[in-house]
């Protein structure tokens, strides 16, 4: 019934952590400068 | 002022995604994964859009040997580097189920690929250890032959071997608009997070440089 749902969620969480962790780096970069 | 655009930003993005998991049409045969698409291309033209700030932001430092050019450049290849990277992700993934393997050594994927890896040289080259306005001048040469690969990767797939793949580029025009005003809106927000982005590393790297008394 869900198709490829796997897939989609794979693509999603790949995209959104890492742009999270590269985030969270920059905001501490931040904060320490 | 600056906070509020970044909560803007993420109200955007949050509302995109609700868009693209809920309100999206399945499309047959492909079903989830053709939702990847509302990740990829989006993620590849800021990307793009990146790459053409580095080229830009290059030219102007040429002119100008204004260090606030050569931040704007180095901002825009890492978001530009990010956002291609995770474009060489999401397309393989899709790929999977749909072409049944991962990667093919086809125009598109090549020429992405490299730049990529040119923009992961540009990197190296920003670490050699030589000094501020050096690094600033060979970054602003390389980022700006760089960006001459896009027009080739945007052209590739008319110009080698058209009967391949059929890519988002040629499909998504002749979608309906249950698939194109979703696919539009997510353009948007990810251009408006690639712009947020640019805005946070700036102002970290402005921050660097003048612990290090370059401004």
């Amino acid at each position: 019934m869900y198709n490829y749902l796997e897939y989609f969620v794979a693509a999603f969480m790949a995209v959104f952590i890492v742009l999270l962790v590269w985030f969270v780096l920059n905001v501490k970069k931040l904060r320490n400068l | 002022m600056n906070l509020s655009l970044f909560i803007l930003s993420a109200i955007i993005m949050i509302c995109n995604i609700i868009w693209i998991v809920f309100f999206t049409p399945m499309v047959p045969d492909q079903e989830w994964a053709q939702k990847i698409f509302y990740l990829h291309v989006p993620l590849a033209w800021s990307g793009f859009l990146s790459y053409f700030f580095v080229m830009l932001s290059g030219l102007l430092y040429l002119y100008s040997r204004n260090l606030k050019y050569d931040r704007i450049g180095h901002a825009a290849a890492e978001i530009g580097t990010i956002f291609t990277g995770l474009v060489l992700v999401t397309g393989p993934i899709w790929a999977t189920p749909i072409w049944g393997k991962p990667w093919i050594w086809e125009p598109r994927l090549i020429t992405t690929l490299v730049l990529f890896i040119i923009y992961a040289g540009y990197f190296i080259l920003r670490n050699i250890g030589i000094y501020r306005q050096r690094v600033a001048l060979i970054s602003a040469i390389v980022g700006i032959i760089a960006f001459l690969d896009i027009p080739i990767i945007f052209l590739s797939v008319e110009f080698w071997a058209a009967e391949i793949q059929s890519h988002p580029q040629v499909e998504m025009n002749k979608q309906p608009s249950g698939i194109l005003t979703p696919f539009l809106f997510s353009l948007f927000a990810f251009t408006n997070l690639m712009l947020a982005m640019l805005y946070l590393k700036l102002k970290v790297l402005y921050l660097e440089d003048r612990e290090q008394n370059y401004v």
